[in-house]
C-alpha cells in the first residue's frame, strides 16, 4: 500500500539559500510522526511545501500515491491534506460555530451554493456538533472567537482541521503560545485524534515531542539529519549534540 | 421574538419606510426616486466592500454600464421598462464579470488602483464614443413605455419612487438570503482569511469572481433605474467621483451590514439635498469631517452606533 | 521624427520626475510604513500654494519659495501625523482609505476657500522664463526644473536611506518595530519624520511641477490616480522602483499626448492595467528577509 503522504527528494530555495534540501517523507495511517530541529531547520516551510502553500523548487510530493506537486491547496486539502498554522488563523468576525462551519461547507463543496436546504443543513451541522463534542467546547459555541482565551482559540484551529476529517494533518506548533495551565487541553485533544490518521507535528517542546510521537524526524538546515523511533533520537549522540543540547539552554 | 417574527419584521421595514417618506414628502416623490435608487448602488457596493472586504473606487463602472445599456435600450431597442431593468443588470454583471477575472487575484492597494483604471478606461471610451453615447453631453430624451404597460411614468416621479423602492425592497430580501447562505458565510471567510480558506478546500477566486459579478448585477439594475427615471444619463455616472460618494455613504451608515448601506444613502442624500444647495465648498468640507469622524470615532458606522446604544438601552452587553 | 523623439523624451522625463518627486515620499508611506495615504497629493498642492504666496505677497526669491513649500508641506505632514494618522497605523487598510479621502476632501474645500477656484501660478525668475533653443527645437526654460530637483532628489534619498543613522533606524523600524524598539530607536519619532520628509518632497515636486500640473483646489484628486500608480506600479516600498515607473508612465503618457491625444489617457491607464495584472506587487517588488 502507498503511503498516505510522501516527499521525494523534496528541495526549496529562496535566492540561493537551501531551505529544503533533498527532503524523503513518508506518511502512513495512524503514524504520529514529530518534526523538530532548530530554528530555521525549515520546519514551517516543509510543511508549506506538502501543504502545497509554497511552490517547490524540485522534487515530488504525492499523496495516496499520486503526485501533487504542481495541485494548489484547495485540491490537496480534498485530497485530504490539511495544515494548521503556527500563528492561529481564525476568522476574527465570527463565532466558534461559524468557523467550524466555513470548514464544513467546503468540505462539502458548497461554498458557491446561494440555499442550505435541509440535506446540507444536516450534513454541516452534523460535522460543527461532532468536533464541538471532539475539542470539548460545546458550551462556546456562539462566542466570538476573539472573546476566548488563546488556548481555546488554538483548539478550535484544530477543530478546524477535524472538521475536514482529514487523512493526513499537519500540525504546526499545536500548543504553540498557549501558556502552560491550559496547554493540557491541546494535548488532551491532540492524544483523542482519531487512530487512522496520519500526524505529523511540528514541535518544540521535548516532552510533548516524547508524549505523542512514535517517530522522529529530525531537520537541520532544511534536510533531514537523523529520523528513527523516539528511543532511537533519544540515544542518538549527533542529534543530542547538535539540538537536545540546544534545547536545554 | 421568533427568528420568524424578526425576519418578517425586518422584510416589513422598507415598504414601511417607504409609505412614511411618501407621506412626509409628498412634493418630493423624484428626490425620494433617487434615494432608493442611491441606496441599491450603495447596498451593491456593500458586497463588496463590507463583505468581501475589497475597497474600490471603481463602483460606478457597473452602475454607469447599467445605466448607459438601459438607456440605449430604451432609445434603440424597446423603451418597456422591465425588459430593460433585466438588459441594465446584465449590463452590469458583464462589466463586473470582465474585470473580475482581472482584477480578483489582487487586493489592497493593486485592487483599488485597478478599480480606478478599469472606470477611467470606460469613461474615456464612452467620452470618445460621441456617436453612440452622446460624449460628455450625454444621453437624454429617453421616454419609457408604462411600466407592466398600465402605469405611466408621471412628471412627478409617483411612479418612478415606488418603482425603485419595489426592486429595492426585492434586491434587499435576496441579499439577506444570499448572506445567511452558504455562500455568504463563505465570503465572510474569504474577507478574514483567504488563504485559510484555502488550506480548507475553498476556491477563493472563484468566489470573489461570483460576488463581484452578483454586486455588479445589481449596481447595473440601479443604473438601469436611474436612466429610466431620470431620462438622461450623463458621464458623472461613469466616475471615480460618484464611486467615491457611494463609498462615503456606506461607510457613513456602516460597511458589512445591508442596513448600514441603506441608512447611509437615506441620511447622506437627504443631508446633501439641503446642505449642497447653501454651498458646495462647505459641502465638500463636511463631508470630508464627517469621513475622518466616523473613522476615529464611529468605525462601524451610524447602524453599527446606533445598534450599540440600543443594546446598552435595552441593557444588554454590546454585541 | 528624432526631433519628435527627442521632444516627446525630454517632455516626459521632465514629467516623469515631477511624478518622482511628488510619488516617492508615498512610496515610503505605502511600501514600508504599511499606511494607504490617499491625501499625499494635498501635500505637492500645500507646496504650491506656499511657494506661491512667498512669491506673490512676500516677494521672497524662487529659490526662498522652494524652502518655503518643503517646509509648509512638511510642517503640515508632520503635524497630521501626530494628530491623526498615527491612529490608522495598526487599522485596517479601508480605513485608512476612508480617513485619507476624508482629509482630501477637506484640503479641497480649505484650499478652495483660501485661495480660490481657479489655477494659482508659481511666478517664475528672469533666469527661468522664455526658451532655450537645443537645435532642433526651443525647450521652455522651466523644464528644466524639475530635471535639476528630480535627480537631486534621487540623490538625497539615497544618500539619506543608505547614509545617514535616520536611513538606518528607518529601515530598522520598519523591518521589524518591535525589534527597533528594544535597540532604543524611538519609532514614534523616526515614522512621523519619514512621513515628514515625504510631504515636504511633494511640496518641492508640487512647486517644480506646477507648470505641467498646475496648483489648484482640485488637485489631490485630480492627480491622485497618477501619484498612486507610480507607486502601485514601481512597487510600493521600492524607491528606485518608483523613480523607474515615473519616468516609464511620464513618457507613455506625454507619448500618447504627441501621437494620439485623443488616448493618451486610456493608454496610461491601460498600461497600468496591464503592469498590474501582470505583476500584482509591481514591476519591482520589494524583496524582504524571510
Amino acid at each position: 500500500m502507498s503511503a498516505l503522504l510522501e516527499t521525494r527528494s523534496l528541495s526549496k530555495s529562496f535566492g540561493g539559500l537551501n531551505v529544503t534540501n533533498n527532503v524523503d517523507l513518508a506518511i502512513s495511517s495512524g503514524d504520529r510522526v514529530a518534526l523538530i530541529g532548530p530554528n530555521g531547520a525549515g520546519k514551517t516551510t516543509l510543511v508549506n511545501l506538502m501543504s502545497g502553500a509554497l511552490p517547490v523548487s524540485s522534487g515530488e510530493v504525492l499523496i495516496g500515491g499520486d503526485t501533487v506537486t504542481h495541485m494548489s491547496q484547495q485540491d490537496r486539502a480534498h485530497r485530504g491534506l490539511i495544515r494548521t498554522f503556527q500563528i492561529t488563523r481564525l476568522f476574527e468576525s465570527m463565532t466558534v460555530a461559524d468557523i467550524l462551519r466555513v470548514a464544513a461547507v467546503q468540505k462539502h463543496k458548497a461554498g458557491l451554493k446561494l440555499r442550505w436546504g435541509r440535506a446540507r443543513t444536516d450534513l454541516v451541522e452534523r460535522d460543527v456538533e461532532r468536533v464541538l463534542a471532539d475539542i470539548k467546547m460545546q458550551d462556546r459555541r456562539d462566542s466570538p472567537v476573539t472573546l476566548l482565551a488563546y488556548g481555546e482559540q488554538r483548539l478550535v484551529e484544530l477543530g478546524v482541521a477535524l472538521v475536514m476529517q482529514p487523512r493526513v494533518l499537519l500540525l504546526d506548533e499545536p500548543a504553540a503560545g498557549v501558556p502552560q495551565s491550559e496547554s493540557h487541553i491541546i494535548m488532551d485533544a491532540i492524544e483523542r485524534l482519531p487512530s487512522d490518521l496520519g500526524v505529523v507535528f511540528i514541535e518544540h517542546d521535548m516532552d510533548l515531542v516524547f508524549r505523542f510521537a512514535e517517530r522522529i524526524v529530525v531537520l537541520v538546515n532544511g534536510g533531514v539529519f537523523a529520523t528513527g523511533t523516539t528511543d532511537e533520537i533519544a540515544a542518538n549522540d549527533d542529534v543530542r549534540a547538535i539540538y537536545l543540547g540546544e534545547a536545554d539552554e | 421574538m421568533t427568528n420568524l417574527h424578526r425576519s418578517i419584521g425586518a422584510a416589513a421595514v422598507i415598504p414601511l419606510a417607504a409609505v412614511a417618506l411618501a407621506l412626509i414628502f409628498p412634493n418630493q416623490q423624484a428626490f425620494l426616486a433617487q434615494i432608493a435608487i442611491t441606496a441599491l448602488v450603495v447596498l451593491s457596493l456593500d458586497l463588496v466592500v463590507g463583505f468581501a472586504g475589497l475597497a474600490t473606487l471603481g463602483h460606478a463602472a457597473m452602475y454607469g454600464a447599467g445605466a448607459y445599456g438601459a438607456a440605449l435600450y430604451a432609445l434603440h431597442v424597446w423603451a418597456e421598462p422591465l425588459t430593460g431593468l433585466i438588459v441594465g443588470g446584465l449590463a452590469g454583471a458583464t462589466i463586473a464579470f470582465l474585470s473580475a477575472l482581472m482584477l480578483m487575484r489582487s487586493h489592497g492597494l493593486t485592487f483599488l488602483m485597478m478599480t480606478v483604471a478599469i472606470t477611467q478606461i470606460l469613461y474615456e471610451i464612452v467620452n470618445k464614443s460621441r456617436a453612440v453615447t452622446g460624449g460628455d453631453d450625454g444621453l437624454y430624451g429617453i421616454v419609457m413605455k408604462p411600466l407592466l404597460g398600465v402605469f405611466e411614468f408621471d412628471f412627478y416621479g409617483r411612479l418612478a419612487f415606488w418603482y425603485a423602492a419595489v426592486v429595492l425592497w426585492l434586491v434587499f430580501l435576496l441579499l439577506r438570503h444570499i448572506v445567511a447562505s452558504p455562500f455568504g458565510l463563505t465570503v465572510r471567510a474569504v474577507r478574514d482569511d483567504g488563504d485559510r480558506v484555502a488550506t480548507l478546500g475553498g476556491n477563493i477566486f472563484g468566489h470573489r469572481v461570483a460576488l463581484y459579478t452578483l454586486s455588479g448585477a445589481i449596481a447595473g439594475l440601479a443604473g438601469a433605474l436611474s436612466a429610466q427615471t431620470v431620462q438622461v444619463v450623463g458621464l458623472h455616472s461613469l466616475s471615480v467621483t460618484f464611486s467615491a460618494d457611494i463609498l462615503v455613504m456606506l461607510v457613513m451608515g456602516g460597511a458589512g451590514r445591508l442596513w448600514g448601506g441603506l441608512l447611509g444613502a437615506l441620511v447622506f442624500m437627504m443631508i446633501h439635498h439641503y446642505a449642497a444647495e447653501i454651498d458646495p465648498v462647505r459641502w465638500m468640507l463636511f463631508v470630508g469631517a464627517i469621513l475622518v469622524a466616523i473613522v476615529l470615532f464611529l468605525p462601524k458606522g451610524l447602524f453599527g452606533g446606533l445598534e450599540a446604544l440600543v443594546n446598552r438601552l435595552r441593557g444588554r452587553a454590546p454585541a | 521624427m528624432f526631433s519628435l523623439i527627442a521632444s516627446i523624451l525630454i517632455d516626459g522625463i521632465a514629467y516623469g520626475l515631477v511624478l518622482f518627486m511628488v510619488s516617492v515620499g508615498l512610496t515610503v508611506t505605502l511600501g514600508l510604513m504599511r499606511f494607504v495615504n490617499l491625501a499625499h497629493g494635498t501635500f505637492a498642492m500645500i507646496g504650491g500654494y506656499a511657494a506661491a504666496t512667498a512669491i506673490t505677497a512676500l516677494g521672497l526669491p524662487y529659490g526662498l519659495a522652494l524652502i518655503c513649500a518643503a517646509l509648509a508641506a512638511g510642517a503640515i505632514a508632520y503635524g497630521l501625523e501626530i494628530a491623526l494618522i498615527r491612529r490608522l497605523y495598526h487599522r485596517p487598510e479601508l480605513d485608512q482609505v476612508l480617513l485619507t479621502i476624508g482629509l482630501v476632501f477637506m484640503g479641497i474645500a480649505l484650499s478652495g476657500m483660501m485661495f480660490g477656484n481657479s489655477l494659482v501660478p508659481v511666478r517664475l525668475p528672469e533666469f527661468l522664463r522664455g526658451a532655450t533653443d537645443l537645435g532642433f527645437r526651443q525647450v521652455p526654460t522651466q523644464r528644466f526644473v524639475p530635471l535639476v530637483l528630480g535627480l537631486a532628489t534621487l540623490i538625497g534619498i539615497w544618500l539619506l536611506f543608505e547614509r545617514t543613522r535616520f536611513g538606518i533606524r528607518l529601515r530598522a523600524t520598519v523591518d521589524n518595530p518591535r525589534a527597533a524598539g528594544e535597540l532604543g530607536i524611538n519609532t514614534r519619532h523616526i515614522y512621523a519624520a519619514a512621513f515628514a520628509i515625504g510631504a515636504a518632497l511633494a511640496g518641492l515636486g508640487g512647486v517644480a511641477g506646477a507648470e505641467l500640473l498646475p496648483v489648484e483646489p482640485y488637485y489631490p484628486l485630480k492627480y491622485l490616480v497618477l501619484f498612486l500608480a507610480v507607486v502601485a506600479v514601481g512597487g510600493p516600498g521600492n524607491m528606485l522602483g518608483s523613480f523607474v515607473a515615473a519616468l516609464l508612465l511620464g513618457t507613455v503618457e506625454t507619448a500618447g499626448k504627441y501621437l494620439a491625444p485623443d488616448f493618451a489617457t486610456i493608454a496610461l491607464y491601460a498600461l497600468m492595467l496591464l503592469v498590474l495584472s501582470w505583476r500584482p506587487e509591481g514591476l519591482f517588488r520589494r524583496t524582504s528577509k524571510t
